[in-house]
């Protein structure tokens, strides 16, 4: 195996506040191939947006980071703000989940992206307006010509999350990171986004960190699924393999969870299956595992040790003592 | 009313236009800035306008009743009082203006940068200016102009130090706000550095919120001017202003009342222009108040 493009690994995040500290995230690891789409899952709160964000120095300064992220040979956690600039939308990049907000009003998004491009790329205003055309073009925003020229009110939701992304494939990076980039739009541009960044992943072959609550959106894009619970890593594995095989009992519950239409069993209107109960919180680390609470295979070696990650097939990880996959579909 | 078919616009000419259109439908707003306009005319042109030079004594017409000679009349010297308000407005505009524009120029760069930055900076700047807001604004500036002496160039640079504070903290309260807008987080994430960010997106989208302020700034200054001319420690007589007009006339308020009148009326007209054009234009800046 070749070496990964990212290579994250005990990377904790922890945020002092004035109420005690909170443990957002906690020893941390997984990789990125170059090419690859790598699904983060997990409920609002359990350290997914932190951890990506803590990559690229964009947490508030409340926050301590620990561990190391190898991107290309060097620690992206350890690195000058002047070298982080230059990585920052040039190597990684960013899609956030508010497109209506992401965008600056007083400019015209031909303008912003333009910037962008000329900020990394060092391109005249005149280059930088045709490249910016041709990336509203690439993410199949019609009539770009005009469009370049408009400000974000006249652009829908969909419409300005494709701007956002064109503004972070503008230098061509090597990962983007999309923050739940589909979740504050409507389903049916939610499906012309997922494809787009599938077709943006072929073209240009950027590899994806994609953040997400949803277990469908990643089905339907990633090659592997890291799942996250209480900031900690609950289980690694191919996207097949997981839907297909899940061990842990909290990505089990997250499969019940799916809404489904035209189920054959019973008359198609079974109660959609919940998770009891809700994330711990984090203000200290936690001395045993952090699903217990909610976990119907707790017992008391559950509630007094931190189970640790274990391999029950290739490629595939999970944290827990009582692992099995009889799961009620 | 018909629809004549447009040529298409841009889009930052249809948002004036529509900006336009919202303030044109405030008649008090659209009163406020013709006549605001006129004001800074008649400064600017006062010597084409004023039929006598302010200094001219006329001494066959002391304190004479208004006539065709003399159209407000003339104060106990046989100064014509008509072309003494016309050339009263060159130091209220002035003085409102010239000390507004040092004023933001003094006060936006020092709160973009305690409202973004934050860190120490922020504390020491906050309680500087909490600790100046503490003097009454007119007290300030005038112990600033009694210690920088009579004049009117002096007058204009206390009322704009005075000034200051306050700006300071409308630019922090809005880039402590901004700094915090999903596109300065995107704009930090696709690498833009910490001047870009305060050029690009935070001072232009605050502008609007500081230029009404500052046309909200202007008649407080204007009145702030006529005081300290008024106590003398504004413009000096023979040049002329409003206030110094309200000391002369303070001697013969009973005997001649419009010598007060007539410069206190421009007073009152000016800043109330500046004001309600502010107001106007607030409204129609403020998103929040679009109907």
């Amino acid at each position: 195996m070749t070496s990964p493009l990212l290579d994250v690994s005990d990377l904790s995040v922890r945020f002092d506040t004035d109420d005690g500290s909170v443990h957002a995230v906690d020893r941390l690891g997984y990789t990125l191939a170059a090419g690859e789409v790598l699904g983060v899952v997990g409920e609002s709160g359990c350290g997914k947006s932190v951890s990506a964000l803590s990559l690229l120095g964009l947490l508030p300064p409340t926050a301590t980071v620990t561990g190391e992220a190898l991107f290309e040979g060097a620690n992206v956690l350890n690195v000058s703000p002047r070298q982080l600039r230059r990585i920052r939308g040039k190597e990684i990049s960013f899609v956030f989940q508010e497109p209506m907000t992401s965008l600056n009003p007083v400019f015209t998004v031909g303008k912003q992206i333009s910037e962008v491009l000329r900020k990394h790329l060092e391109l005249s205003s005149k280059q930088a307006r045709k490249r910016t055309i041709e990336l509203l073009k690439l993410v199949r925003i019609p009539a770009a010509e005009r469009r370049v020229d408009e400000y974000p009110h006249q652009l829908s939701g969909g419409m300005r999350q494709r701007v956002m992304i064109a503004m972070a494939v503008a230098c061509d990076p090597k990962i983007l990171i999309a923050d739940e980039p589909t979740t504050a739009l409507d389903v049916t541009i939610q499906a012309g986004i997922l494809d787009l960044m599938r077709d943006l992943r072929e073209r240009l072959g950027t590899a994806i960190i994609l953040i997400t609550h949803n277990l469908g959106v990643v089905a339907d894009i990633a090659d592997r699924v890291v799942v996250m619970y209480a900031g900690r890593k609950a289980e690694e594995a191919p996207v097949r393999e997981l839907f297909a095989n899940p061990q842990h009992p909290y990505t089990i519950g997250l499969l019940n969870a799916i809404p489904r239409l035209g189920e054959e069993e019973g008359n198609g209107r079974e109660r959609l299956q919940e998770i009891p109960g809700r994330v711990p919180s984090l203000s200290e680390p936690l001395d045993h595992c952090a699903f217990a609470d909610r976990c119907p295979r707790a017992d008391d070696l559950t509630r007094s040790s931190v189970p640790p990650l274990e391999r029950v097939g290739t490629d595939h990880l999970v944290a827990c003592f009582h692992p099995g996959g009889e799961w009620s579909r | 009313m018909s629809y004549v078919e447009i040529a298409p616009l841009s889009p930052a000419a249809r948002r004036r236009r529509i900006l336009r259109r919202r303030f044109v439908r405030r008649p008090l707003a659209v009163v406020g800035l013709v006549v605001a306009i006129a004001f800074v005319i008649v400064a600017i042109f006062a010597p084409l306008i004023a039929p006598y030079n302010y200094k001219e004594t006329d001494f066959n017409a002391l304190l004479a009743r208004p006539s065709s000679h003399h159209l407000f009349g003339t104060d106990a010297l046989g100064h014509d009082i008509f072309s003494q308000v016309v050339f009263g407005a060159r130091a209220s505009m002035e003085a409102g203006v010239l000390a507004t524009l040092l004023a933001l120029a003094v006060a936006v760069p020092i709160g973009l940068i305690a409202g973004y930055y934050r860190g120490w900076v922020d504390p020491v700047i906050a309680r500087l200016t909490d600790a100046l807001l503490a003097f009454p604004f007119l007290i300030l500036a005038v112990g600033l102009a009694a210690i920088l002496g009579p004049s009117l160039k002096n007058a204009i640079l206390a009322l704009g130090i005075g000034a200051v504070p306050q700006l300071i903290r409308i630019a922090r309260g809005e880039a402590l706000a901004l700094r915090e807008e999903d596109y300065v987080r995107a704009a930090v994430a696709n690498g833009a550095s910490d001047f870009t960010i305060l050029r690009r997106h935070i001072l232009p989208n605050m502008m609007s919120t500081i230029i009404v302020q500052a046309t909200v700034t202007i008649p407080i200054l204007i009145i702030g001017e006529a005081t300290l001319s008024f106590l003398g420690l504004g413009v000096q007589p023979p040049a002329t202003s409003w206030g110094v007009q309200l000391r002369a006339a303070q001697d013969y308020l009973f005997d001649a009342p419009r010598l007060a009148i007539y410069p206190g009326v421009a007073i009152v007209l000016a800043t109330l222009s500046f004001n309600l054009f502010g107001d106007g234009l607030r409204d129609v800046l403020d998103p929040r108040t679009q109907q």
